[in-house]
């Protein structure tokens, strides 16, 4: 079985270096990146930009969180973007008639969740591969939420009650960044913490052993796509408070740089494997992918070639992961 | 610290399997009776191996005596009265343990966490379950010795384990889990002579214990060296049960093929 101690240690090792670059490579890559753009531009380091440059990063992040769970359970949800959209249509347009922005929240994240019950309903029930049924509801959310605004945007005053949430601050940190960093704690401790983590990365790894072993495959299931669906809408509201308006096409920018940042990050879609955490550090890293080009000057059409190459570069990597 | 009283599940020790009977179990697909009238015991201590060619109905069998299918006829007893398993989970309750071909074993989990898959020691509060990692931990090292299944560490992740070491942690689980009877499926399969000794001396430390181990198996060599005793079935129906000791290859090659021995041409085979 083994060459001798000598031969195996190496290739282990090797083999090991491999897997390190493969999994976390990307955070190497993300520092020179950063300390090149520290050097070339003198913006990129200063506070302004860094709070934008987070404050971009921080709704696409709290909607990777879902994302996230769903590629560790072996399945994939690209509907969030859509979800996005008609969730932060329906809750600004409440807040603009006058309801509370607590309302507003209740209604984004119940909008959120129904829709991700019906993804999980989808995916359970009629066996349809996870990828091709949130195609599909994208597109049936996407038209729901054109529907809905004929076309037009929703704004108002009411909507300045949420600027608190992407204007304010608390203790000195933007007040975006803090709600996220805060649910990454929170989702950091439930995948590696809670039996629900532990069951999630189970199925992902082999659902037929984690069904035998009398792990409720099914109703997993359906609570992790609720809960994307349900940060999805959260993140709809949070994009709204930040740009003080909805639009039904505002889910479309998000597609991109969730997936890159889950993909990029190291959870394979294959699942059973992934640190929530790299999510985060992908997303900010994807940020100031499209930060940084700005500030150099590059064109938006180049920016949209890096963005696409990037993200070819993290379904490679994930490859390499085996 | 003795972890070995700690370990919840199953105590370390001698357990006594339940008896575990069959009788005139009979089982149909379409017009084709693919079990006939099949009656057969298991005691406490053996190692029964089911022996048979392709379509002679040992997974058909099988799949009764552990609940993934249920019997057109016939009963199955535990301790003498009739018991019913509507699913394998009711089959698990009884005692009765299935280890799969595929091992069942999650790869990216290391050691301790297949052990206590599904079965996850938590602290509870409320609807949230913290998991007890340290102390599955322990408990996995202290099942893994009790059993002397050697693995480097139980924090190793399972892809990283050998066959024969995937195969221990997936009995080390279904006896840990309480099972009493284990019923295996090709355990032998793709592992060397070396890992093969390890899993002939986990069954038979198994027997030894008290538990009741029923072996699938097409490979006769694995048969022989494993079983206690040896069930045939051909075309349906069980035509022999022999104990090992007391057979020889010959024998139960011409009982699985219905070749009556005497017949002249047939060469003896080793």
């Amino acid at each position: 079985m083994s060459a001798g101690p000598a031969a195996s240690d190496k290739s282990v090792r090797r083999a090991k270096i491999t897997e390190f670059f493969a999994r976390e490579g990307f955070i190497v890559i993300f520092l020179l990146w950063a300390v090149y753009l520290a050097i070339a531009t003198d913006t990129f380091l200063t506070e302004s930009n860094v709070l934008i440059l987070l404050r971009q990063a921080a709704i696409f992040a709290i909607i990777g969180i879902g994302t996230t769970m769903v590629a560790i359970l072996g399945e994939l949800d690209i509907s969030f973007g859509a979800v996005l959209a008609l969730a932060g249509c329906l809750a600004a347009a409440r807040i603009v008639d006058g309801a509370h922005p607590l309302v507003g929240l209740a209604i984004a994240i119940a909008v959120g969740a129904a829709i991700g019950l019906a993804n999980g309903l989808l995916v359970n029930h009629l066996r349809i591969p996870s990828v091709v049924a949130t195609l599909g509801m994208m597109g049936v959310v996407e038209g729901l939420a054109m529907m809905y605004t004929g076309g037009s945007s929703i704004f108002g005053d009411g909507l300045e009650r949420l600027s608190f949430v992407a204007r304010g601050e608390i203790i000195g940190v933007p007040t975006l960044v803090v709600i996220a960093f805060a649910m990454y704690v929170v989702a950091w401790m439930v995948t590696t913490r809670t039996r629900f983590g532990a069951h999630l990365y189970a199925t992902g790894d082999n659902t037929e052993a984690a069904y035998r072993a009398g792990i409720p495959v099914q109703r997993l299931r359906l609570a992790v796509f609720v809960l994307a669906g349900a940060l999805a809408g959260l993140g709809g509201l949070l994009q709204v408070a930040r740009v003080g308006r909805a639009q039904a096409t505002m889910g479309a920018d998000a597609l991109f740089p969730v997936l890159t940042a889950v993909i990029l990050g190291g959870v394979s879609i294959s699942g059973g494997r992934g640190r929530i955490v790299n999510t985060l550090i992908a997303s900010v890293f994807l940020a100031s992918i499209t930060n940084g080009l700005i500030l150099l000057g590059v064109a938006t059409e180049v920016q949209r070639v890096v963005q696409g190459a990037v993200l070819v570069v993290a379904v490679s990597l994930d490859r390499l992961r085996k | 610290m003795d972890n070995t009283e700690a370990a919840t599940g199953a105590a370390a020790g001698p357990v006594t399997a339940p008896t575990f009977e069959a009788r005139g179990l009979w089982k149909h697909y379409g017009g084709v009776a693919a079990v006939r009238d099949v009656s057969i015991d298991f005691p406490a201590h053996t190692v029964t191996a089911i022996v048979g060619d392709n379509g002679a109905g040992k997974s058909t069998l099988i799949k009764m005596l552990c609940g993934a299918i249920q019997p057109d006829q016939g009963q199955l007893l535990i301790n003498g009265e009739e018991v019913r398993f509507p699913t394998p989970a009711a089959a698990r309750q009884a005692g009765i343990a299935t280890v799969y071909q595929d091992l069942a074993l999650a790869d990216h989990r290391n050691v301790a966490e297949n052990l206590f898959l599904g079965r996850e020691l938590v602290h509870s509060f409320g609807p949230v379950k913290f998991l007890r990692r340290a102390e599955m931990r322990r408990d996995a090292i202290a099942a893994l010795a009790d059993l002397k299944i050697q693995v480097p560490d139980v924090r190793r992740e399972a892809r990283t384990l050998s066959g024969g070491q995937r195969q221990g942690v997936a009995i080390a689980r279904a006896v840990h889990q309480g099972a009493t009877i284990l019923v295996m499926d090709e355990p032998m399969a793709a592992l060397g002579l070396q890992e093969q000794g390890r899993v002939i001396s986990l069954v038979e430390r198994l027997a030894d214990r008290g538990l009741t181990q029923l072996i699938v198996s097409h490979n006769l060599d694995h048969v022989f060296r494993l079983s206690t005793r040896i069930a045939v079935m051909r075309l349906g129906q069980l035509v022999a049960i022999r104990e090992t000791a007391a057979t020889d290859r010959s024998e139960i090659l011409h009982l699985i093929s219905g070749i009556d021995p005497a017949a002249p041409g047939e060469g003896a085979s080793r």
